[in-house]
């Protein structure tokens, strides 16, 4: 199993993220599906009666990508390896897949055919096990989606009757032998329903990108329990934030000796909730860049009440002030949190670490910080990535060198999109830079020929492509 | 390492001694500035846009994230532009310990980065709209936290438009007839004005490269 989970070393970092995108697990035990949760704060339960759940990574890739380096493992055995210590060694049947719908049919499809344990998509068995899937598994996920979306059986049925004899009649015996069959065609025949599931059971032969059928899928977020709130009725109106903010500050702390909101448990989504003079409702949304403690900033709550402060002057001061009316009653309730880790102590570590740090100074500011990894790319605007996290912070040292002397050369400020270049007589061609070969293949460019021009005292990296037109592509600060 | 203890100096509200100082590696330069930028104050760079006189800043960052793992962070207010990671990493610049953000009122919006000692070295480039009270705070927390914040000034600085609260004030330029990078001290420092090549700043990155 481990060699059909493991991934070459040479795999580029994207497709590792991407392979963990969506996870799908038969689990019964109430605990377990609990402890699952560790995993990734976003998961769902599919259907009640199967007990099958699925598991949102990308929430928590970083994190997973971060550890697995720290260990010097690949990710997805990894991943693995946390899965069978919550099973405890038992058996399970999941699937691991790029999107939700293929990681649900392939788990359905592993435990038809009883190979446990968690099943890559792209590995041979993964494939193997999509390419036999059934009529009967195909049609009995069909009727899940229908539920799900609450499109009414007879629809389902009616489709399912018409679309049965046809395959009959075609001697098409399982799903995939009708792969490449256009969706419109499924929907002029079949129904809208059907060609929807169409789609997403085989998107990249429908030509439906992976955010797509990612956005397509009808997700409800699994809760287990009520979220954590606290209200508070004020005795006066209240419009200014000096005075608002100390009864925050309370009711922030009141929250942390709930029961419900356990003390290694870390914040990702607040809503307050403001109730005006007129009794009008706004549900401010307060965001956090990285899973926040409430219970470490107790009592001072500086990080939840700047990320409240800048929320509450972006969406409602301008309103308040036009309304002319103060705020009455608001609730406080954590919408989304990152469950406590059972099995490894914290799911973010509470070291004195810079990265630590960094996190809790991100959660403060208005403005993300940019991080940037550098990715082995010729061309100047393909040559780096714009991280959002800090956790990626080891990355960059997987690049290599080759590219340092072309880099000494080119300018520290780039503009996003090169634009016209126009010579008057105030330009001054300067020395002659490189020639790099251009992606012809998207472009039809088919190389670059860089100066460094000067105009109006401005040095400028411009560059002239085949057909002789200038370009602007970068300045020289 | 030293940029571990966040917040804890606001904590005590003790103003401890930062005897450090940033050097770039240019001799004339480390000379001119007597041995380097002092931590713990706020300088104030005349640099024109467009001249490549922002390289002259690097080779100080470098060396604070090589000799001391210094954090830097780049606050940018020039809109329409983007950072050339791989033109930094090639002039020695460790991105992994290096942060930047567009901001065009940093003093707002990136106030918490300013009250904790995480970022040692600050650099705000073309920030527009920096009041005088907003240099009284800069300089305040650098003193407090030791950090090393650097205004750039898109134009050239003048004795008639002062600045009481900077410690250090000097204009750049490029002389295109020479193609030398002219520095001259306003304050602070003896006034000199040196001129430096910029061959001499692509060997310095090369070597702490």
């Amino acid at each position: 199993m481990a060699a059909v989970l493991s991934l070459s070393p040479s795999s580029p970092r994207d497709q590792n993220d991407e392979i963990l995108a969506f996870i799908a697990i038969f689990c019964s035990n109430e605990k377990q599906a609990d402890v699952l949760q560790n995993l990734s704060p976003k998961t769902m339960l599919w259907v009640d009666s199967d007990n099958l759940r699925l598991i949102d990574m990308r929430a928590c890739s970083d994190f997973w990508r971060h550890s697995a380096r720290q260990r010097g493992m690949d990710v997805s055995l990894y991943v693995q390896q946390q899965i069978s210590e919550i099973f405890a060694g038992e058996d399970y049947y999941g699937a691991a897949a790029f999107t939700p719908w293929e990681a649900l049919l392939l788990a359905k499809a592993a435990r038809e055919k009883g190979f446990r344990g968690l099943i890559h998509f792209s590995s041979r068995l993964g494939k193997n096990l999509l390419r036999g899937l059934s009529w009967d598994l195909w049609w009995e996920s069909c009727g899940e989606y229908a539920l799900r979306k609450k499109i009414p059986d007879s629809l389902l049925n009616k489709a399912k009757s018409a679309m049965s004899i046809a395959m009959r009649r075609l001697g098409c015996q399982r799903p995939e032998q009708l792969r490449t069959l256009p969706s419109p065609h499924i929907r002029r025949r079949f129904g809208s329903l059907v060609a929807e599931v169409w789609q997403l059971s085989f998107p990249e032969r429908q030509g439906l990108e992976r955010k797509d059928a990612i956005s397509f899928f009808p997700w409800e977020a699994y809760t287990t329990s009520q979220s954590p709130c606290v209200k508070r009725h004020l005795d006066h109106e209240l419009r200014e934030w000096n005075s608002i903010e100390e009864l925050l500050r309370e009711d922030l702390n009141r929250l942390c000796v709930l029961g419900s909101f356990k003390k290694e448990e870390r914040i990702l989504i607040l809503e307050w909730r403001i109730v005006l003079c007129n009794l009008q409702v706004y549900p401010i949304v307060i965001l956090f860049r990285h899973p926040h403690s409430l219970h470490q900033d107790c009592p001072s709550q500086r990080t939840a009440l700047l990320q409240i402060n800048y929320a509450f002057e972006k969406n409602f001061s301008l309103k308040a002030s036009s309304l002319e009316t103060g705020l009455i009653s608001w609730q406080i309730e954590i919408m989304e949190k990152a469950p406590a880790r059972l099995r490894q102590g914290s799911l973010f570590h509470e070291s004195s670490d810079d990265l630590q740090c960094l996190k809790q100074l991100e959660n403060m500011i208005k403005k993300p910080l940019e991080f940037f990894t550098l990715s082995d790319d010729w061309l100047a605007e393909d040559s780096f990535h714009k991280e959002a996290s800090s956790l990626s912070v080891e990355a960059s040292e997987e690049s290599t060198t080759n590219y340092l002397p072309l880099a000494a050369g080119r300018p520290l400020f780039l503009y996003p999109d090169a634009q016209n270049f126009l010579c008057d007589q105030l330009t001054r061609v300067g020395h002659f830079q490189e020639r790099t070969m251009d992606k012809w293949w998207k472009s039809g460019n088919r190389s670059r020929d860089y100066y460094r021009m000067t105009q109006n005292e401005t040095m400028l990296w411009v560059y002239r492509d085949q057909q002789g037109s200038w370009y602007t592509q970068g300045i020289y600060g | 390492m030293e940029t571990n203890s966040f917040n804890r100096l606001q904590e005590l509200k003790l103003a401890p001694q930062f005897n450090r100082r940033l050097l770039s590696g240019l001799t004339a330069l480390d000379s001119m500035l007597d041995g380097g930028l002092t931590e713990g104050e706020l300088s104030e760079w005349g640099m024109p846009w467009g001249q490549g006189l922002r390289e002259l800043m690097l080779p100080f960052l470098a060396r604070a994230q090589r000799d001391y793992s210094y954090w830097v962070l780049w606050v940018y207010g020039r809109q329409h532009v983007a950072i050339n990671p791989w033109a930094w990493h090639a002039r020695a610049i460790d991105l992994n310990s290096t942060r930047f953000v567009y901001s065009q009122d940093p003093m707002q919006e990136l106030r918490a980065l300013f009250l904790s000692d995480f970022f040692r070295v600050i650099v705000l480039d073309q920030v527009p709209h920096l009041k005088e009270e907003d240099c009284q705070h800069l300089a305040r927390n650098a003193r407090t936290y030791g950090q090393s914040i650097i205004i750039l000034r898109p134009g050239l600085l003048t004795h008639e438009q002062g600045n009481i609260w900077t410690r250090l004030r000097l204009n750049c330029h490029y002389d295109f007839e020479s193609q030398r990078i002219a520095v001259h001290v306003l304050k602070g420092r003896a006034p000199r004005t040196i001129s430096i090549f910029p061959s001499d700043l692509a060997a310095l990155s090369r070597n702490i490269v």
